[in-house]
């Protein structure tokens, strides 16, 4: 019993992220993990994304390339992303 | 033709440490587990102290093998298929770090304060809290290296795979 209860609260504890079909997502950046090159942002259907950057990901503002030290957390972004298997391969992050 | 890759790379910290903690932590358990049912009674005072000797280090291994894994993470969640295994591995793996550590911290605390009469009021109650936490804790370090097991023989986290013709072994 102790063992289920533990199990059960722990999986129903917060910090889940989601994991979305291909394609582009509006939301709001709720994390930014610059060790990682790493971003959680949140859509606007109450959905978390967790994106790693890889070296094709594309980070623009306003049509222009910029580094990802500009990202910060409530920043309005929009993300292209390519769904693998379960894992969201960021293509371009488009700050708003 | 293809090299092998280093063994000291980042993301193979974690293995190196990770299995200390599984050990210690389980065995900790159970010798808690020994004392508090009475299953050796003229043994109970080395067995109680082979379980602190145990969890102590135990606890801080599991802590060191938290950070490592954060340090894999970052490698490996751009490689696996599926990121969400690796998330519960990492988030049960912090509840396993918690439950130990406060169960270590009762246990320090017993360890100096056993003779104070503030103290010994609130003992029992204590000690039953914290064989339930080294319980949950041991369910979960399982659940824990269920995922880990998951991640590494399902989706080949931080697994090199050969080439066809093994060149790189020649």
């Amino acid at each position: 019993m102790i063992f289920a209860a533990i199990l059960l609260g722990a999986s129903s504890c917060g910090g889940g992220t989601d994991v979305v079909e291909s394609g582009s997502y509006e939301g709001t950046i709720s994390e930014v993990n610059a060790d990682e090159q790493e971003i959680y942002v949140g859509t606007a259907d109450d959905k978390t994304l967790e994106l790693y950057f890889t070296d094709s990901t594309k980070l623009v503002r306003g049509g222009s390339p910029v580094d990802f030290s500009v990202l910060e957390k409530n920043q309005k972004v929009e993300v292209t992303v390519e769904k693998v298997g379960k894992r969201l391969n960021p293509l371009k992050v488009e700050i708003k | 033709m293809e090299t092998l890759p280093s063994m000291w790379r980042t993301e193979l910290l974690h293995p190196l440490f990770v299995h200390f903690p599984i050990v210690l932590l389980i065995f900790a358990t159970l010798a808690l587990l020994v004392v508090r049912l009475n299953i050796f009674p003229n043994h109970k005072r080395s067995i109680r102290t082979a379980g602190l000797i145990m969890l102590f280090p135990g606890v801080i291994l599991a802590w060191i093998s938290v950070y490592t894994g954060t340090l894999a993470d970052g490698v490996v969640a751009r490689e696996i298929c599926d990121p969400t295994v690796l998330e519960d591995h990492e988030r049960f793996a912090f509840l396993t770090s918690y439950l130990f550590s406060a169960a270590a911290v009762i246990e320090l605390t017993d360890l100096l304060f056993k003779r104070k009469m503030w103290f010994t009021r609130i003992r029992k109650m204590l000690v039953v809290f914290v064989l339930i936490l080294q319980l949950g804790g041991m369910a979960t370090v399982g659940y824990v290296g269920h995922l880990g097991a998951k991640l590494v023989y399902q989706q080949s986290a931080a697994v090199y795979q050969p080439s066809e013709d093994c060149s790189e072994f020649e």
